[in-house]
């Protein structure tokens, strides 16, 4: 480090020397000067400039720049850097000679990173997406997937929820959960959050519900650059767990040369994208009273038509019953209103209570540098957002370092070493009865917050039944926390055994540990019984990985060989616990499980776990000059979670490659600079089942105060390995001068043995099983294409467009036409079925509204018209859409003009819908939300009304899609595709405004910017944003619906990254 | 030969390294299959297990006594406009019903744990007398158990009323497997199969003294059979296992004054089979039914009707009237059951699965008007009600109209209202609903699931 140090102050003594003296250097003999630069066009301090056959050499400055003194005018001079290769130049009598040096092996650009190892672009055979780091920084986000957001075809990336730290639902070519891998170390990436944030009234939890990622662990700052493995010639080699594609992060290492100081910061403000209007205190009473007159009138005309006392609703003493006719039939004037205090003048926009324009803050400092033997980089971060719902936040720190060290021509060593911890304070959201969304949608405007003084006003008391609790006070009132501490470390080493052969070996840790803290206080609805409430549950998981292999590398003359062979193992071991509190002291608002009255521990089926995996992997490349490519892969498997006879999965990969424009025929054709055919088929595998699913257990089982035992599964018979055939076929390009380039994919892939929860005879005990059934085939078209539309001297214009179709269809079932419910109390709102997509919704047809009469009309399964309260669901239930895009993609354009740059990003969506199963608790028009007519209750109807609903139906003759309102009766059918909306967006993601500074005195350049993020979303969809699956990140059987979804941020920052 | 040392290092650490990850894994926090059942330590404990299965959420936990009062007039459907519940609430559940659906599972999750016990207990061989009794007297329990789900699947899901009809309920008898399906049999198969079991516990348990409440006592064997003879009207089985039990000394009614103690006292005098909650392992009763003083109508799942309390005010001496609570203006004009209102921070309620007063009953209704009126006024004076005379029930019909609304007022959120209308014919004239709807449908996932092995109710 101090002679890192010390290199550093004698460069800018060395270049005042060269500026003082330049007459003097010049009197001596001939002077060349120029800059060196790397591809990019940035400069290169540090590299050497050697004058061919003497000892003689300078290093360039920090800015590129140098001078060098020459014997002759026909000397040659030796430019090289580390990480670049070498090149020498004969001056030929010039004096100033600007100099570009590629970055060894190729730029940034030309080598990509590839499952253990890296290879040229032009050598790839499969189908890999690549993204750097300056295509997705600066972006205020907390998870790395939303970098690579609408920027890489094939890939749709969905953020479920709108909450600081949120999963998302990261799609591969229509699969869901990729292997993530970060440094060649397989990174856990599910939602280890032990407690659900969804429970019903009960206390049981009624869903996935919000679902956070562990992917946040990671600072998206730290990435250099994120590689996709979409086919399986190049996710094969991760075998067992590539079936549903492998990100492969890289992290930012440190390069040789001046020690790099980065301050890296923005701040700024977040607030709701898209607000839902909501009826005012009048308008609230006018839609009840316009329920209450169309419910007697609809009496009215049904009894007269009858001939006698009857109608939908029952007879004329259920309407007096409930109190809106009087004895002789004639409505009652007011019935309602004296229930509806407009003269409080309380007129509560509940949205407004919930949600605030909340800052978000994030620092990032690092050094990184080094010399030709060490290199280091060494990091730092805070990463600081307020939810823009009340009380919620997200705040991560985190540690990173690493080190590489070539100890000698042989022998090389390094570590990286990364630790965070993230304290998420949680907002009760996304498909929970207490969430704070879930009860402002709908909130009476008559109910205020405080009814006095430090009071929370008592729900029940208002209007609106709908609520579950008063959304201030559940925001207030429910303080949860999950915190979570990772490690993630690994060491490696490398031996040169010959110039041919290297020998690598690598041990790696991932330790998470996440605890969560729940506390309903009493003044809750959830724990107002028990005096307080807490639950507190532990996740632990310790997982530890070593991997060696043995690459060999050789040209054979034209023909080129790369071979690699290794030996991987695995163990992952969780543990798991969890405890519930009851009853605690008021005074002092005291919230430790030790305060609790009663302390209660809830089971966990397997509390700790062990697996593990034990791998064989070999793989070749061989190309003849660069034009003809071949790779083959094979990767041998082990499981612990397979039975002993099914332990093994083997999964083998070939594709081949033809780099056409090597050919004599295209050889410097101006229009085909790179024509690249790719063709590619192999076998990947999944694994991702829960631990001991291999045989029976038996697990406890309490009663009347004694332990005992109960069976806790059914055994799969031969339960193996998930297997994904992939054909890939892709064409790269680059034309017309660098014009355009980029690549065109087609593949099928074929998921069978599907490994999943089968449904068996209920008769056995059990629901289901988990076991392989079934098969998915996924296949599409992808595009994706860079220009470089203006390059003048000044002025940049580079764009990068991606566009995917992607078709998913069930191929075979278990058993067919399974219904899958978002909600475990709720009617099912998607189905499997043969030869559809995954996770198509069914609901009943929606026919429209009655011309006449404002019905709502659901056509039943003859296709006649009836109305919302003569469905049969289970009869007249259909399939009513898929939430998958037909498709999907992004522009991003770049502009520089001098030291100003700007970003637009956009995205888009199409043909994917939403079921937006909220709204049908917010147009209920009216409802009493009594589920039978003589029920109904005067002082409550269900829920306040979006002002959509102004424009429904009032009167014979009116046009409209929104039904009567109705008191005594839902005119709606919730489960029905009334309320299933098209989810097609166009979303401008992200605009970065910068201007960079060079030079400047105690920096090397600084760069200001301004960003917005989530800018506008052009759509038609009704709720907050169609961006949205409300039952968490990991699960396409449900996906797309909202079920009062934290809404994602309209995000405005100003940032500054300084160099020193 | 120095510059070589370090690759032997590091290959000597990967054959370490090899030695470590064990492809054998095995739960250390579970039992395995294979462990059990090799001594009477975990025959017990296996026993203690298929309690447990009763107390379920879907099964004695709640779900399967609510629902079936909440597809009654008794029940009103409540929660956040649940379609499920609401199918309950309007009487016509269809096959796609959630609840339906766990409740079949969880009833033969319950017969699939006593089949494992009883062909596990064969593999047991010590011959010591000590180890025989406890062999007899878990193999008893075991099968009573068993015929308790088999009944209760029966009521739900099979023409229980019609011993001619062929839409029993699969009887399952054996160990089963992951791809295991078995057919529905006929109903009089069904109700074969859970007599049987019945007269086998009744004798492996012959010798038990015991009337703990908690547990399978030849009482508890005896009360079952009274209702399963009832059920398939065979009267004089009925009447005679219900005086088995009446005259059994350990259990008696309680009075005007006492018999709000069934619900707040744990194992009253009227209780011959109670399942006990505690803190550790709470009911939901209380959540479902009552949840606390000032809840909303969305809090709770299962409301009183607005009927019952109709019917009670036709009642005018009957206390059981205070068991029920209308004055909350959140539920008018529905009300709450107070049956399981007092646990509200412990919901520990207890499971009334069989009381002495349903003896009374079933004898009142197996004997008929002149020999059973005794048993009704019985449970009548003792509910605050004067006591019928043979004038007051003039014939039959009035009679069997007389017993059945002592049922309701007697068992109302006790989850008998579904069953009592469904087996005396009375779903359609009542509830106004088909008489196909008199059972539930087979979930639509089992038809699918045994591909139609498993058939349809008539209706659905």
């Amino acid at each position: 480090m101090s002679q890192t140090v010390r290199a550093s102050y004698l460069l800018p003594v060395s270049l005042l020397l060269c500026l003082f003296f330049p007459l003097a250097i010049l009197a001596q003999s001939l002077v060349v000067h120029g800059t060196i630069k790397d591809a990019d066009g940035k400069p290169i301090a540090g590299a050497s400039i050697v004058v061919k056959g003497s000892s003689k050499g300078v290093t360039s400055a920090s800015d590129g720049t140098y001078s060098i003194s020459i014997p002759s005018a026909n000397a040659v001079l030796e430019f090289s850097y580390v990480g670049f290769s070498a090149k020498t130049i004969n001056v030929k009598g010039k004096t100033l000679l600007d100099v570009s040096l590629e970055a060894a092996g190729g730029q940034m650009v030309d080598v990509l990173v590839v499952g253990y190892g890296t290879q040229k672009k032009s050598d790839v055979t499969g189908a890999i997406s690549s993204i750097k780091n300056k295509d997705f920084k600066d972006q205020p986000v907390s998870n790395l997937a939303v970098s690579i957001e609408g920027k890489l075809s094939g890939i749709n990336v969905t953020q479920p929820s709108g909450t600081p730290g949120a999963g998302l639902l990261v799609s591969i070519r229509g699969a869901q959960n990729p292997l993530y891998v970060v440094d060649g170390v397989p990174m856990l990436s599910e939602s280890f959050s032990s407690l659900n944030t969804a429970y019903n009234l009960s206390g049981q939890a009624t869903g996935t519900g919000q679902n956070i990622s562990s992917i946040s662990d990671i600072n998206p700052d730290d990435i250099a650059s994120i590689e996709v493995l979409k086919d399986a010639s190049a996710a094969a080699i991760y075998g067992a767990r590539a079936a549903n594609g492998v990100v492969l992060v890289t992290t930012k290492r440190g390069k040789a040369g001046k020690t790099n100081i980065n301050l890296n910061y923005y701040t700024g403000i977040q607030n709701l994208e898209k607000m839902i209007h909501f009826l005012n205190s009048q308008q609230f009473l006018a839609l009840t009273n316009d329920a209450i007159a169309q419910d007697i009138n609809v009496y009215n005309n049904e009894s007269k038509a009858a001939g006698y006392d009857t109608s939908r609703y029952g007879n004329l003493a259920v309407l007096q019953g409930v109190g809106i006719v009087d004895g002789n039939g004639n409505p009652i004037a007011d019935a309602a209103a004296q229930y509806y205090d407009l003269s409080s003048g309380v007129n509560t926009n509940w949205l407004k209570q919930v949600f605030r324009t909340a800052p978000i803050n994030n620092v990032e400092l690092s050094a990184s540098g080094g010399n030709d033997k060490t290199r280091f980089f060494v990091g730092g971060g805070y990463f600081d957002q307020n939810g823009i719902i009340i009380e919620n936040y997200f705040k991560r720190y985190n540690v990173r370092l690493s080190i590489d060290n070539q100890a000698t021509d042989r022998l090389s060593f390094g570590t990286t070493i990364t630790a965070s911890r993230s304290d998420n304070k949680r907002s009760f959201n996304d498909n929970t009865y207490t969430g704070i969304v879930t009860n402002a949608l709908g909130a009476s405007p008559l109910m205020p917050v405080f009814s006095s003084p430090g009071v929370y006003a008592d729900f029940t008391q208002y209007q609106a039944s709908w609520l579950s609790d008063n959304p201030v006070k559940s925001a207030q009132q429910i303080n949860a926390h999950t915190y979570s501490d990772r490690v993630i470390g690994s060491v490696y080493g490398e031996y040169k055994i010959f110039s041919t052969l290297k020998f690598r070996t690598s041990w790696a840790i991932d330790y998470n540990d996440v605890s969560d803290n729940q506390y309903f206080s009493a003044l809750t609805v959830d724990a107002q019984t028990v005096g307080g409430k807490l639950l507190e549950g532990r996740l632990n998981s310790f997982t530890w990985l070593n991997e060696n292999t043995l690459t060999f590398q050789k040209a054979f003359g034209s023909h080129n060989l790369t071979l690699l062979g290794g030996y991987t193992q695995q163990s992952d071991q969780v543990q798991q616990s969890a405890l519930q509190g009851t009853g605690f002291p008021q005074t002092g608002n005291v919230q430790d499980i030790s305060d609790a009255a009663f302390v209660s521990r809830p089971t966990i089926p397997f509390p700790v776990t062990t697996s593990t995996l034990q791998s064989f992997l070999g793989r070749v490349n061989y190309d003849y000059q660069g034009k003809y490519l071949v790779t083959a892969t094979m990767r041998a498997d082990g499981s612990s979670r397979f039975p002993s006879n099914e332990r093994f999965g083997y999964f083998p990969s070939a594709s081949l490659g033809w780099n056409i424009t090597k050919e004599k025929f295209l050889n410097d054709n101006p229009i085909f600079n790179t024509v690249k055919l790719r063709v590619s088929y192999g076998l990947t595998g999944d694994q991702e089942i829960p631990d001991y699913q291999n045989q029976v257990y038996w697990g406890p089982a309490r009663y009347n105060g004694s332990a005992g035992l109960s069976p806790l599964n059914l055994s799969a018979p031969a339960l193996s390995w998930q297997n994904n055939k992939t054909f890939n076929t892709g064409l790269d390009l680059d034309l017309f001068h660098h014009f355009i380039n980029g690549s065109i994919e087609y593949f099928v892939s074929e998921r069978t043995k599907l490994l999943g929860q089968q449904p068996v005879a209920g008769t056995t005990g059990f629901g289901s099983i988990i076991t392989n059934s079934g098969q998915i085939e996924d296949k599409g078209w992808e595009f994706q294409f860079a220009t470089n539309n203006i390059h003048t001297g000044h002025f940049t214009w580079t764009s990068s467009f991606n566009i995917s179709f992607l078709k998913n269809r069930i191929k075979s079932l278990a058993v067919d036409s399974q219904y899958v419910s978002a909600y475990n109390d709720q009617s099912p709102t998607n189905i499997l079925k043969i030869g559809k997509p995954v996770g198509e919704f069914i609901g009943v047809r929606f026919a429209g509204v009655n011309v006449q009469n404002g019905d709502a009309e659901y056509y039943d399964n003859m296709g006649h018209l009836e109305r919302a309260d003569q469905v049969n669901f289970t009869r007249d239930a259909t399939m009513i859409g898929s939430p998958r895009p037909k498709f999907f993609g992004g522009l991003t354009n770049n502009f520089q003009y001098k030291n100003l740059d700007l970003v637009i990003a956009l995205q888009f969506s199409y043909g994917n819908k939403v079921f937006n199963l909220i709204r049908t608790t917010y147009e209920s028009l009216g409802w009493s939300g009594a589920s039978t007519p003589g029920s109904a209750y005067l002082p409550q109807v269900y829920a306040n009304n979006d002002t959509r609903v102004e424009k429904r139906w009032e009167k014979p003759g009116d046009h409209t899609d929104i039904p009567r309102a109705s008191f005594l009766l839902q005119n709606y059918f919730p489960n029905s595709d009334e309320f299933m909306e098209n989810g097609s967006y166009l979303k401008i993601r992200t605009v970065n405004l910068g201007y960079t500074i060079h030079k400047l005195k105690g920096f090397s350049s600084a760069r200001l910017y301004v960003q917005a993020q989530n800018l506008l979303d052009i759509t038609k969809y009704i709720g907050f944003d169609p961006e949205v699956s409300s039952t968490g990140g990991g699960n396409d059987q449900t996906a797309g619906i909202d079920y009062a979804a934290y809404p994602q941020a309209r995000t405005f920052t100003f940032g500054v990254n300084l160099n020193f | 030969m120095k510059q070589k040392l370090p690759i032997y290092g590091l290959l000597a650490a990967l054959l370490l390294g090899s030695s470590c990850a064990k492809l054998n894994q095995l739960s250390p926090t579970s039992v395995t299959a294979a462990q059990m059942f090799h001594d009477t330590t975990s025959l017990n404990e296996a026993l203690v297990g298929l309690y447990a299965t009763l107390e379920v959420q879907e099964y004695y936990g709640a779900y399967y006594p609510m629902l079936s009062d909440l597809n009654s007039d008794n029940g009103i459907a409540g929660g956040y406009n649940n379609t499920s519940l609401n199918e309950f609430g309007a009487y016509s559940v269809t096959s796609s019903n959630l609840f339906v659906q766990n409740m079949y599972v969880a009833l033969y999750y319950t017969v699939t744990t006593a089949n494992d016990i009883l062909v596990g207990e064969g593999g047991i061989s010590d011959t010591a007398q000590q180890t025989q009794q406890l062999l007899a007297s878990v193999k008893g329990q075991a099968l009573a158990i068993r015929a308790l789900a088999d009944f209760d699947l029966l009521r739900a899901f099979g023409y229980h009323w019609d011993t001619t009809s062929i839409y029993g309920i699969p009887i399952v008898t054996t160990v089963q497997t992951a791809d295991s399906v078995v057919p529905r049999g006929t109903v009089a198969a069904s109700y074969n199969s859970i007599i049987a079991d019945l007269n086998a516990a009744s004798t492996l348990l012959s010798g038990d003294a015991d009337r703990n409440p908690n547990y399978i006592n030849p009482a508890v064997i005896n009360a079952l059979l009274a209702r399963v003879y009832l059920y398939k009207k065979d009267y004089f089985h009925a009447a005679a296992y219900a005086t088995l039990v009446i005259n059994d000394g350990a259990f008696s009614i309680l009075d005007q004054n006492g018999f709000p103690t069934i619900y707040t006292a744990k194992n009253s005098k009227e209780s011959i089979l109670e399942l006990p909650f505690n803190q550790q392992n709470q009911s939901e009763y209380n959540i479902t039914t009552y949840a606390r003083p000032d809840a909303a109508s969305t809090e709770v799942l299962f409301i009183a009707s607005q009927e019952l309390q109709t019917f009670f005010q036709n009642r005018p001496l009957d206390l059981r009237i205070n068991l029920l609570d209308y004055s909350s203006p959140n539920f008018q004009p529905n009300g709450r059951t107070l049956k399981y209102s007092s646990d509200i921070s412990q919901k520990d309620n207890s499971a009334y699965v069989l009381r002495i007063s349903e003896m009374y009953l079933i004898r009142a209704e197996a004997l008929g008007r002149t020999n059973g009126l005794a048993d009704l006024n019985t449970v009548m004076t003792n509910r605050g009600m004067t006591a019928l005379s043979l004038s007051d029930v003039p014939d039959d019909p009035t009679y069997a109209q007389a017993v059945s609304d002592e049922n309701r007022a007697e068992f109302n959120f006790e989850g008998h209202r579904y069953f009592d209308l469904a087996r005396t014919g009375q779903i359609a004239n009542v509830l106004g609903v088909p008489a196909s709807n008199s059972v539930y449908p087979i979930p639509l996932v089992q038809i699918n699931a045994t591909n139609g092995v498993v058939v349809q109710n008539p209706g659905y």
